[in-house]
């Protein structure tokens, strides 16, 4: 089986909506998979980064814009910030470019 | 009025913008809350996620005290979602297989309410999907969602007698059990209103022609609100009253005539409760309307309330209607409902003659009134 390839902080991300009915409740969000029927709880900060992704945005720029709002290092934002787009793109929740 | 009830009405003014997140955060300081009452109270209103998203924006919810009322709304609201998807999901394959048999059909209310005024279908409590569809197409919608599982009440009244049906109700139901609990209901209506509403309206005179192919517009939206709210239900909730807020805010154009006093109804509600800015014109000099709001106003503002009872709703109507001549028309027109039989007399009898049901209905009433006694 194909591996997903790699993030990384230079790619564009974009959230892909067609594919979901979303309801926000208080900072988080529930989506639902019209095709495969699924559930998907977003906590707070996953819903700020969806928020964020109705434009295509930058990883790197997503990272700086994370760190600013929520107290958390730059290391560690960055290694969780791609670890979340990366189970986004496997649910088919973002779309991902090369710069 | 009570603590909850006040706070609760605070979270619909801070929805519908008459007031600001400050004052709700000053109220939670002031004021000692009792959460499972604000739950109840939200509940009885059916504004649960409304009240749990301004709670959520308005940070209330971080507050010690109010940790076991975020944890019962976020529950509801949880759950309250999946419903609310699992029904939209329903509610595609059903008018897909409808369209695919040349039926035309237009979602209306609940969900594509929630969708088009309050933009997501989580936000927006309600139970039934209602369908708009021609009366031409029943016979075809019954065998269409019987052959899905679905089960109707009124079906074998609308076969044996479907010109009293149609003249009686304004749509036919179905059933289903939901794969997580809790049914999948369906309310086909082929017109707007009920039989004993004085307001007789068809929805091409309310959406125009080709309802069923285009979107129902907000202004259309407004006049079936104030239809259902209003001249049907005589705003039974803080719902209501915040639905027709939110579209009033967005709708521009005129009112049919016959709407007007149900306008002049929930804005004096929504002035008093909501803080409206708009206050309605000429309320002094029409005594009826004055007296409805009173009434309106005072089950609204109780805590526990059941459900509207068919004689309670009948009498409203009756204060409520400004002519003598008009009063014993919904009077002689809410008897007659009240005689006639429905599906309940007929499921199981024999006769094809309609008015030997006035005596099973005669006959059943008596019997479950001679039982509560």
């Amino acid at each position: 089986m194909n591996e997903t390839p790699k993030i990384s902080t230079e790619d564009i991300v974009r959230r892909v909506e067609d594919k979901f009915m979303i309801s926000q409740l208080g900072d988080e969000m529930v989506l639902m998979d019209i095709q495969q029927g699924h559930y998907i709880n977003v906590n707070p900060v996953g819903s700020y980064i969806w928020n964020k992704l109705v434009a295509p945005v930058v990883v790197k720029d997503l990272i700086v814009s994370l760190t600013e709002t929520y107290n958390i290092s730059v290391q560690q934002c960055e290694a969780e910030t791609l670890k979340f787009l990366q189970q986004m793109r496997q649910h088919h929740m973002v779309s991902v470019h090369a710069a | 009025m009570q603590r909850e009830v006040a706070f609760v009405l605070l979270c619909c003014r801070v929805f519908v913008k008459t007031a600001d997140v400050a004052e709700l955060i000053a109220f939670v300081q002031e004021k000692e809350l009792d959460w499972d009452m604000v739950y109840r109270v939200s509940e009885r209103h059916r504004i649960r996620p409304l009240v749990y998203r301004v709670l959520s924006e308005a940070r209330v919810w971080t507050r010690e005290d109010a940790k076991q009322g975020e944890q019962r709304f976020s529950t509801f609201c949880r759950v309250f979602s999946v419903f609310a998807f699992e029904r939209q999901m329903e509610l595609t394959r059903i008018a897909g297989l409808l369209r695919k048999q040349g039926i035309a059909v237009k979602v209306y209310k609940g969900l594509d309410f929630s969708r088009v005024v309050y933009g997501d279908i989580g936000l927006r409590e309600f139970t039934d999907t209602d369908i708009m569809v021609d009366i031409a197409d029943i016979t075809q919608v019954i065998q269409i969602m019987i052959s899905e599982g679905y089960s109707c009440s009124g079906m074998d009244f609308f076969r044996r007698f479907p010109e009293r049906y149609v003249t009686m109700y304004k749509d036919i139901c179905f059933e289903r059990e939901a794969p997580r609990g809790a049914v999948y209901s369906f309310e086909f209506h082929y017109r707007p209103v009920k039989y004993f509403m004085q307001e007789q309206y068809s929805f091409e005179e309310l959406l125009g022609r080709g309802y069923l192919e285009n979107e129902v517009s907000l202004r259309g939206y407004y006049n079936l609100m104030l239809l259902n709210h209003g001249s049907s239900d005589y705003f039974p909730n803080l719902r209501a009253l915040v639905d027709m807020m939110v579209l009033k805010q967005r709708v521009t154009g005129e009112l049919p005539e016959a709407l007007r006093r149900f306008e002049q109804l929930w804005q004096a509600l929504a002035v008093q409760l909501l803080h409206y800015q708009v206050v309605p014109e000429n309320l002094g000099t029409d005594k009826a309307l004055m007296r409805t709001i009173d009434a309106v106003m005072k089950r609204l503002l109780r805590v526990r309330i059941r459900r509207m009872s068919y004689v309670k709703r009948v009498g409203i109507q009756v204060g409520f209607e400004k002519e003598w001549i008009e009063k014993a028309r919904t009077i002689w027109k809410g008897i007659f409902f009240l005689l006639v039989p429905n599906g309940e007399d007929i499921r199981g009898q024999g006769s094809s003659l309609f008015s030997i049901y006035y005596f099973t209905k005669a006959f059943r009433l008596i019997k479950k009134n001679l039982k509560l006694l």
